[in-house]
Parts: structure tokens; C-alpha cells; sequence
């Protein structure tokens, strides 16, 4: 059958190129539409949480920028500085993307004053449009925020030397370079010798890494110089260096193509992705050339070291992309946007592998003078004398001789098990304050720190909605007492930095009722106490949208948020499962709590679609493989042999990711599968190699060690290349991609340990039926050692 | 044979150690507890409305939510009793180290009667809020406040009452013995008992209708008053005249005590104010931040120690310098 394949790619070549070439212009054009930019609404997965942001869309608080403006001698209260935060919170409002209707500071006319006259209540603004500019307006506002204790610590420290602005961006698709430069802006506007502005924010971040980009496409330029001298190092020879590179820039072209024709963008946190890709595409060219040449110098013409050559390689060509496709595939089953579109547009890309390596490369090899035949027999005659040549042909093969199997097997047992150990520890979601993909010592993972400190837990908040369904129903004292013992409750938490509820606001105004009397921060005893004082709230001047943030529009629903210390994975893990357990034994009539909105809803809700679905992911992409491998050899041995390895390097880089603290999240967890599962194609190479060489030659040993210093050789090398060509990520400001990187090395290189020692060791001890069967049926009593 | 194994086998090893020491994580670096962001104590979370010393390096503070909280070195660690109930609680005082009492919303009276450590509900006559708490020995405890409420317990378990139902809130009441006795409250009220409750009678205040919040009195003739927006009034006749002083702030006053030469007053915003002169002349202090500050106690070993909103617990030795226990390097005072 492959030979028939073979056969007509080499009789139809020119037409092969032809279309080749036609497809390239097609796929050029159609990958010059890909934009590179992250895209928010892709990162919001499809769970009951986000299900409740929708529908409350009103409270807001998912996709937050915070700024907070400090001074380091005397405080805020002078007319310069008061005018920078007006100034700035106007800068926000008239930011695109940002709802100018969700932008709070002290410096808002929606941050108002509540006046107790004998006429009512009125509403002023706190400080709008103009900073106060005499002493006496500067003390009433002093007076004015001291008193209330949803501003005072809230929008100015307790310090009074930071004041805090923030902005909400509507979800949907953001210019996030403009709204980094915006951002950056303001900060350079109004900091001084004074005075410094942090930021910190999930729509800043991104227009962070963005701003980085520059520098992540040198760093993969580098990367890829790299692999090329690597592979002028290994190879010595141009046209196994060219030739693969095209292919890389092929496949590049095809899979952007592809990319552009399903409209879809690329995320630049997931370029390492299609770097691996190439990288593999680079792998399966150097081997599918170097075999070329092996059976031109066998048969003496090219086309027939091109047949014999996709006749042998086209299988395991295939099995080991189309078991890298799946597991990249698998990942879009996880039910958040932005994985789906990673699933689809790199399966796809990796599938272009097997059409230019397996289809172009012969083609191509066809059309360019070959090389006399005696210089190419003089080129692997030299090959072999390499030092390298001999490590793998004597050494690697000699280390596994005899009882050395299964002291390698056991080895592997071994460390399996303690990997297995540590990897319980790994966790999905952040394991750090701040942001994992930059650097601890980051300006921004610093300014998170540092706005930390002047107010703690309001970059983080959770939201539960207090539901009750009815119209006017959240002023019943009931439903007011519940969320009270709700906020009493979550104070002790330890994660808890603060709470906040209209439940605060009913409470203040009681307080100014009483004459600021504190111990009147109290609730109002009778329902009607507490709807009177709503209806004062909403009567005195308010405007609309004043309390969104508090109440929807019938005042049916209200929510508590609850500020958290940070969104790592044990804070979100310990604060729900508190919530979850404290609300379970609320005795609810008429009104429902539910979990959960706002920054730390969102985190929660993608923390556990990843959870969830990861574990399915793993066992499905282990079952595949296993599955295409055992079909592929004909053999549930040949599976067995292939997945052990397999399933020692998942429990690595499991282990790893504990170990260097780096959580499972929807940036990680692609590279992590996707670095797994590219693994197999070594050991597939090689045990095809062992088998064909024990059809020839008969005797297990000499298979290995054939296969060994060939495929072998091969394998390790382009893996080696890989690990080089990523270490230039190190470098990178962004520390996701220097994990990432870090990452990708230590698996490929114990997926070219396992396929080198383990795998050989395997066969060896089970001595396979599906190889030793092959000896038999091609008769080859002719060959024996 | 065997010796191309054995060196094949020594590469492998240092490849994998040189490996191990260039990487991080190997070589234990990244091996550290992740980043925690230390916020300290959180007692920010709550607010405090009374505050009681007791010996030399115990504190028992008592606030929002039913909050209980003891201190027994000298403010660095604090506990949280369980208090067994949820509502606000304003006012603790002790007769002696081991037995306290508490008050607060709904008619709430706690008592302990191991220092603090376990508290109980007292049956309670009315369910309306009590805002302050005289507590002369442990048979002699008045307790106010809204709706005219005037509670007497004189076993320190059972109460009565002491007046008629009045649409006026009591905010403060102060007794010097089991005899003499004054409130003062809402609309400027101030009455007296020289009969350890049975009667009381109003006295005249000059301010008229100013709400008064505190109310302390030295011995049975001297005595200050403080109220809304930083009046504050003297007698040296029991309260028979009350005269107004000159006050050097303008904010509500929540408390004041005058300690042989020292008198110290607290209230909204944060203001402090301090008399050198056993409390005729009165002068600005500073305070570290501007959380309202409502009670204030002292301790026998000369601090004073005040308490208010945002989890406020300070301590000065000289009038001047407060420290938070919460951190405990000196805090500066505002510039």
C-alpha cells in the first residue's frame, strides 16, 4: 500500500509541486489576515459563574483596572494632588473600552456625599468637578470621607497617603497596546519626585505582554538560528539543513493559513505552541533526509531512495503527527473559547506536517541535483566515525545490555513513583500573588504588592449574589440580617480583607441619621427602617446607575463581595469551599445566595474548568495514543511499550510544575499535554526502526543496536536541538515563556531518555511477538548473525 | 567491553548533574514557599466601641458582630472569644479581674466571671439597645440606653427598671459610688441620682438641645461632659451648673476622663484632644490615623489605651506617641 502511495508521488511529482505551490500562495494570503492579540471574551469559560455574571451584568467587577496614586511625604490632601485624581479618573472614563459609568474614585460626580439637612438627604458629589482649593473646603472633604467608611479605606488608605481610581472595561474585543499605552500615560503624567502611580489589572496585563511582543518574536528568530546552526552541527550537510527549513516555513505558512481561514487570532502567550510545532516539522524533515540519503547510497538513484523511503516512513511518519494532532485536539474540550480555538487552529497546523514532510520533501529532493553518489557514501562513512556516531551505536546500546534492562526498567519505576508523589501537589490556578506570567521582581507584580498594602484585598474581589427574586424584595430585614451574618462569617476567614454590601451603605446613612454616632452604624431594627432608608438613598438626588453596583434595576437582587488577600488556586480552594459550606446550612426562604462574580468569580470558574476537564484530557490522550499505537503496530505490546515512557514524562512534568511552582492554567496546561504527547513519535521511530531491522537482521541485539545509532541518533538530536533552540526563552521578561521553556527541555529531554534506555529496555524483557513474528515471516533464515 | 559501559554510564551522570546544578529548581532554589502577602492581624475589620483594662498587660476590647476580643501581653497577640451572640456590643466593663459585664443591641447583657475567657447571656428585661455601662463593684452596675433606658442590677445577674419608657437616647451614664450617679443623652439631656437610681432628676444644660455623648465625673463634684461637634461642658457642684469650656475642636467628643492632672477626650475623625491642667483648658492631640475613636481605658501601668472604628487599638505612655500593638515599631504622627 505505501508503496503504491510512494510510487505515484514520485511518478506525479511536478504535479505535486504545482499544487504545493498553489496551496502555499493560498495559505501566504490567507495567514497575512491572522492578527496576534490576546482576546478577552476567549478566556471566559462556559460554567454556572460566568452564567450569573451575564445575567448580572449590572454589578460588574470581572474585568477591573485599579490605579492607585501615592505620595510619600504628607498625604493626598492638597489641591495638586486631589487634582491628579480627578484628573486621571476623567482620563478613564473617556478611555476606549472602559464604561464610563463604572469608573470610581473620590474624584467621580458618582462618589457622592451624604448630607443629613432637615429637608432629607442630599447627594453632592464628593469632589467634582474641582479639586477643593482653600483650607476649609480641604478639611470638609477630610470630613466628608473620614466619616464614611466606604470611602475612608476604601478610595483613600487609612494612611491618607494613596487614593485608589478604578475603571471597568466592557468584555469584549480591546485594543490592549492602546489601552497599555493609555495606561502608561497617565502614569508618567502624574508621577513626580512625590509621587508614584501603580496599576494593576487583568486588560493592562495583557497590554503588557503585549508591549513585550517585540521581544518575543527576536527571542523565537533566535530560537530558530539556533535550531538551524544545531542542525548544520548534526548534519553536515546544506540540503538536510534547507530543505527542513522550508519545510518549517511550510508548514508555518500553511497552519497560519489555516488559522486565517477559520478566523480565528493568535494569543501571543500561545506562540510557544506552534514554535514546538515547527520544531517537530524541522525533526521530521532532518530524519525523513537523512533516510534519503541512507537509501541512495543503498540503491544509487534518488528515486528510488525516495520511494523506499516514504515507504518506510510513511506510517510512522503519520502515526506520530496525527498522535501530536490529537493531543493538541483534546485540549479543545475543555469549555473555555480561547482553548477551542488553540485545539482546532494547531491540530490543524500540526497536520500540514505530514503533507509537507511526507509529500513536499520527497518532491523536493526529486527536483534538486542530487549529489554523487560517492560523496554521500563518503558523507555517512564519516557520520559514522563521529564521536557521536559511536556513543549511540556502542555506548547508549551497551548501557542496556543484559541485566542492565531491568535495572533501567526498575529505575523508571522508581522515579515514576516518586514524581507521581510530588505531582499531587500540583495545582490548577495561580500559585503566586500577582500574575505568573511575568517575573516576581516585574513592575507589575510589584505595584500588585504595593496597592496590596495601601488596600488590602480590593484588587481581588468575590461576589455572591443575594437573589430574591421578587421586586423591592432585598429591603426585607430578613434578607438584610442574612447578609450580615454572611459578612460576619466571611470576616473570619483569613483569606477576608474586607467586605461590602449595600447592607454598608444602609448602615452609614443610619449613622448619619444619629448624628455620626458610631454605634449607629447599625441596621435599622424594622423593615420599614430599612426601606425608608433605601428610598432615601434612591429619592435625594441620586442619578441613575449611582447604585448599580449595589442593587439591579426592580431591586430584586443585591450582592455581598467579599475582598480577598489574593486569586491563587489555595485562596479561591479555601474561601468557596467555606462559602459553599456556610451557605449550604443558611436556612433560606425566598432568597437565594449564589456563587459567584467578580475577578475572583471569574478565576474560579476558569480554575475549575481546567480541573475538571484536565484529568479527562490526559486519560483520553493516553488512550488514543495507545490505542493508534497499538493499531498502528498491530500489537497491544507495541502500545504498552510506547505509552510506559509516555506516562513517566506526564508525571515529570507534573511533578515540575509543583516543584517551580508554576500552576495548571489555560496557558500552561496546552504546553504541558501538547509537550507530552509529542514525545511519542521518538519512541514510535524507534521501535518501527527495531522492527525493521529484525526483519532483516534476525537478532534482537543487533536490531537495537542498529536502530539505535540510526533512528536513535536521529531522534535524540533533532530532540537536543529543540532543547537548545528553546533555551534562548530563558531570557525572556515574560516568565511564562521562560517556564514554558524550561518546561519544554526537561520533558523532551526525558522523552529522549525513555525512547533511548527505557524503551530498549522494555523490548528487551518482553521480547514482543509483533517483532519477533516479523523475522519469521519474511523468512529470514538467510540472515543470521 | 565492560569499560566503554562504565564510561558511557559516567556521562550520562554528569550530563544529568550539570543539568541539575544549572537548573533552578533542581538545585533546591525555587524550592521556597510561594510569596505571601503578610497583611498582619486583621482586627481592621472590626469595629471597637468599648474598651476595658485590666491589670497590667491584659486588654479585653468589644465591638461589632458580637466581637469579644482579649489581649494578655500588653496588646502584641489578641483572642477571640465567643461572646454567643451576633449583635453589636458597646460598652464592657469589669468589678474586678475575673468578673465583666458587656452591652449591646436588642437588650444584650454578657457577663464572665473568669476574666474574660468564657462569657454567658443574662436574662434581660427589655430588648432595647444598651449603649453604656457603669459598673461601681458587683452589686451596683447601671446600665442606658435608647428609649430611656435605665437598668440596675445589684446581684450583677438580675435587673430592673428604672424609669419610664421616653422617646430620648440615653448615651452615656457614669457613677462615682453605689450612690451618685449621671446620664447624659440625646437632645442634651442630663440627669443625676443621689440615691443610687431610685430618683433621678435633670439638670440644666446650657447647650440646650446639643446631644451629649460622655459623661465622667472625678468625684461627686467634678465632672465633664463632652458632645456633638466638640462641646464640652464642667461642674465642680455635682452638676447643679454646668458650664461650657473652651474646646479646641469642632468634632462630636464620644468620650473623656479626667486622670489626676490629665484629662483625654476621643471622637469622630480621629480627634484627640488632651488637657494638662486637670481638664480646664484643653488642647489639640494627634492621632496616628482618622478612624473615630469612642472609649478609652487605663491601664495600671500608666498607659492609656483607646479604641474606635477600623479595627483602632492604640496605646500612649506619654499623651503623645501612639502605638499600634498591631505593629510594633513607633507609628509617626501625621505631618
Amino acid at each position: 500500500m505505501t508503496k503504491r502511495i510512494a510510487e505515484f508521488i514520485v511518478k506525479h511529482r511536478l504535479l505535486v509541486l504545482l499544487a504545493f505551490i498553489a496551496f502555499t500562495l493560498f495559505f501566504a494570503y490567507e495567514a497575512s489576515k491572522v492578527p496576534f492579540r490576546t482576546n478577552f471574551p476567549d478566556l471566559i469559560p462556559k460554567h454556572a459563574y460566568t452564567d450569573l455574571a451575564k445575567k448580572f451584568e449590572g454589578f460588574g467587577g470581572s474585568n477591573r483596572v485599579t490605579i492607585t496614586l501615592a505620595v510619600k511625604e504628607g498625604d493626598i490632601f492638597n489641591t495638586p494632588t486631589l487634582a491628579k485624581i480627578i484628573d486621571i479618573s476623567n482620563t478613564l472614563q473617556f478611555m476606549p473600552g472602559v464604561d464610563r459609568n463604572k469608573v470610581y474614585s473620590i474624584g467621580v460626580s458618582k462618589i457622592k456625599n451624604f448630607k443629613v439637612t432637615t429637608e432629607g438627604l442630599e447627594f453632592p458629589s464628593l469632589m467634582y468637578p474641582d479639586p477643593p482649593k482653600t483650607r476649609e473646603e480641604i478639611e470638609q472633604l477630610k470630613q466628608n470621607i473620614f466619616r464614611n467608611n466606604l470611602y475612608y479605606g476604601r478610595f483613600v488608605s487609612i494612611d491618607t497617603k494613596a487614593a485608589l481610581i478604578s475603571g471597568e472595561f466592557f468584555v469584549r474585543d480591546l485594543n490592549y497596546k492602546a489601552t497599555y499605552k493609555a495606561l502608561e500615560e497617565i502614569r508618567t503624567k502624574n508621577t513626580d519626585k512625590n509621587t508614584t502611580v501603580y496599576i494593576e489589572g487583568d486588560t493592562y496585563l495583557y497590554g503588557v505582554i503585549s508591549h513585550y511582543l517585540n521581544q518575543t518574536i527576536l527571542i523565537f528568530a533566535l530560537t530558530l538560528v539556533g535550531m538551524i546552526i544545531a542542525a548544520f552541527w548534526f548534519t553536515r550537510m546544506a540540503r538536510l539543513v534547507f530543505v527542513p527549513l522550508i519545510s518549517m516555513l511550510l508548514c508555518g505558512i500553511w497552519g497560519l493559513g489555516g488559522i486565517g481561514l477559520l478566523g480565528f487570532n493568535i494569543d501571543p502567550l500561545v506562540l510557544v505552541i506552534p514554535l514546538l510545532i515547527s520544531a517537530r516539522a524541522l525533526s521530521h524533515s532532518i530524519q525523513f533526509g537523512w533516510r534519503v540519503q541512507e537509501e541512495y547510497v543503498i540503491h544509487g538513484n534518488i528515486k528510488s531512495a525516495c520511494e523506499k523511503t516514504i515507504s518506510s516512513l510513511l506510517y510512522p511518519g503519520l502515526a506520530g503527527i496525527i498522535t501530536d494532532g490529537i493531543g493538541i485536539l483534546l485540549i479543545a474540550i475543555i469549555p473555555v473559547p480561547l482553548m477551542f480555538k488553540i485545539g482546532l487552529s494547531f491540530f490543524m497546523w500540526a497536520l500540514t506536517v505530514i503533507f509537507v514532510v511526507l509529500i513536499f520533501n520527497p518532491v523536493i529532493y526529486l527536483f534538486i541535483p542530487a549529489l554523487a553518489v560517492k560523496k554521500v557514501d563518503m558523507w555517512q562513512k564519516m557520520q559514522e566515525k563521529r564521536w557521536l556516531d559511536r556513543v549511540f551505536s556502542q555506548q547508549v546500546f551497551k548501557m542496556g545490555k543484559g541485566r542492565n534492562a531491568w535495572a533501567i526498567v526498575g529505575l523508571g519505576i522508581a522515579l515514576a513513583v516518586a514524581a507521581g508523589l510530588i505531582s499531587l501537589n500540583a495545582k490548577v490556578g495561580d500559585i503566586q500573588p500577582g500574575s505568573p506570567l511575568l517575573q516576581e521582581t516585574s513592575r507589575y507584580n510589584q505595584d500588585v504588592m504595593k496597592i496590596n498594602s495601601f488596600f488590602p484585598g480590593l484588587i481581588d474581589p468575590l461576589m455572591i449574589v443575594v437573589d430574591t427574586k421578587n421586586p423591592d424584595g432585598i429591603s426585607q430585614p430578613e434578607v438584610m440580617k442574612a447578609m450580615i451574618d454572611f459578612q460576619s462569617y466571611l470576616m473570619t476567614r483569613p483569606e477576608v480583607m474586607g467586605t461590602v454590601s449595600i447592607v454598608d451603605l444602609v448602615k452609614n446613612l443610619n449613622m448619619k441619621l444619629y448624628e455620626n454616632n458610631p454605634k449607629y452604624y447599625v441596621l435599622p431594627n424594622t423593615s420599614q427602617g430599612i426601606y425608608s432608608n433605601l428610598f432615601l438613598l434612591q429619592g435625594g438626588g441620586a442619578e441613575p446607575g449611582d447604585f448599580d453596583q449595589y442593587y439591579n434595576d426592580d431591586l430584586s437582587a443585591t450582592n455581598v463581595v467579599a475582598f480577598l488577600k489574593d486569586h491563587t488556586a489555595n485562596t479561591i480552594e479555601e474561601v468557596l469551599s467555606s462559602c459553599k459550606q456556610y451557605l449550604s446550612q443558611m436556612k433560606i426562604k425566598g432568597y437565594e445566595f449564589k456563587l459567584a462574580m467578580g475577578r475572583v468569580g471569574l478565576v474560579a470558574a476558569t480554575n475549575e474548568s481546567v480541573e475538571l476537564h484536565q484529568f479527562m484530557i490526559s486519560v483520553l490522550a493516553f488512550g488514543s495514543t495507545f490505542l493508534f499505537c497499538s493499531l498502528f503496530f498491530q500489537s497491544w505490546m507495541a502500545g504498552l511499550i510506547l505509552i510506559l515512557p509516555l506516562g513517566l514524562a506526564n508525571l515529570f512534568t507534573l511533578a515540575y510544575m509543583s516543584l517551580a511552582s508554576v500552576g495548571l492554567s489555560l496557558q500552561t496546561l496546552p504546553v504541558s499535554t501538547i509537550a507530552v504527547g509529542v514525545g511519542v513519535d521518538y519512541g514510535i521511530y524507534l521501535l518501527s526502526r527495531i522492527k525493521e531491522e529484525f526483519e532483516i537482521l534476525g537478532d534482537m541485539e543487533a536490531a537495537i543496536q542498529r536502530a539505535i545509532s540510526t533512528s536513535g541518533q536521529a531522534v535524540t538530536v533533532t530532540g537536543l536541538i529543540m532543547v537548545l533552540g528553546v533555551g534562548f526563552w530563558n531570557f525572556s521578561t515574560i516568565k511564562f515563556q521562560s517556564d514554558m521553556g524550561l518546561l519544554l527541555s526537561i520533558v523532551t529531554f526525558l522523552h529522549i531518555l525513555g525512547t533511548l534506555f527505557i524503551l530498549p529496555a522494555l523490548v528487551r524483557i518482553f521480547k514482543p511477538g509483533f517483532i519477533l513474528k516479523s523475522y519469521s515471516i519474511k523468512g529470514g533464515d538467510q540472515n543470521l548473525k | 567491553m565492560k569499560r566503554s559501559g562504565f564510561t558511557a554510564w559516567l556521562w550520562l551522570v554528569i550530563f544529568i548533574l550539570v543539568l541539575g546544578i544549572g537548573h533552578p529548581v533542581l538545585s533546591g532554589q525555587d524550592i521556597k514557599s510561594p510569596v505571601q502577602l503578610d497583611f498582619g492581624p486583621r482586627l481592621y475589620l472590626y469595629n471597637f466601641y468599648g474598651i476595658i483594662a485590666l491589670g497590667e498587660n491584659k486588654v479585653c476590647a468589644v465591638g461589632n458582630s458580637g466581637t469579644i476580643i482579649i489581649s494578655e501581653d500588653g496588646g502584641k497577640n489578641w483572642q477571640i472569644q465567643k461572646s454567643g451572640v451576633d449583635t453589636e456590643l458597646f460598652d464592657v466593663r469589669f468589678s474586678d479581674s475575673q468578673k465583666g459585664w458587656a452591652v449591646g443591641r436588642e437588650g444584650t447583657i454578657l457577663r464572665t466571671d473568669d476574666g474574660g475567657k468564657s462569657w454567658y447571656s443574662l436574662k434581660s428585661p427589655l430588648e432595647t439597645t444598651l449603649l453604656s455601662l457603669s459598673v461601681v463593684d458587683e452589686n451596683n452596675i447601671w446600665a442606658v440606653g435608647e428609649w430611656g433606658t435605665i437598668l440596675h442590677s445589684a446581684d450583677g445577674k438580675t435587673w430592673e427598671i428604672q424609669n419610664e419608657k421616653v422617646d430620648k437616647i440615653y448615651q452615656k451614664v457614669f457613677f462615682t459610688d453605689s450612690m451618685h450617679g449621671w446620664i447624659a443623652g440625646e437632645f442634651g439631656v442630663i440627669l443625676h441620682t443621689e440615691d443610687g437610681g431610685t430618683n433621678w432628676k435633670p439638670q440644666i444644660n446650657p447647650l440646650e438641645n446639643v446631644t451629649l455623648f460622655s459623661i465622667f465625673f472625678k468625684d461627686t463634684q467634678t465632672g465633664w461632659i463632652t458632645g456633638m461637634d466638640g462641646h464640652i461642658l464642667s461642674t465642680d457642684n455635682g452638676g447643679a451648673k454646668w458650664t461650657e469650656l473652651k474646646s479646641p475642636t469642632t468634632k462630636t467628643m464620644f468620650d473623656i476622663n479626667v486622670i489626676g492632672n490629665t484629662g483625654w477626650a476621643f471622637g469622630l475623625e480621629g480627634t484627640y484632644i488632651l488637657s494638662k491642667d486637670g481638664g480646664i483648658t484643653w488642647d489639640q492631640g494627634r492621632m496616628p490615623n482618622f478612624s473615630w475613636l469612642t472609649s478609652s481605658t487605663f491601664s495600671k501601668d500608666g498607659k492609656c489605651w483607646v479604641a474606635g472604628g477600623n479595627g483602632t487599638i492604640w496605646f500612649t505612655e506619654d499623651g503623645q506617641n501612639w502605638q499600634s500593638p498591631l505593629k510594633l515599631s513607633l507609628l509617626s504622627s501625621r505631618k
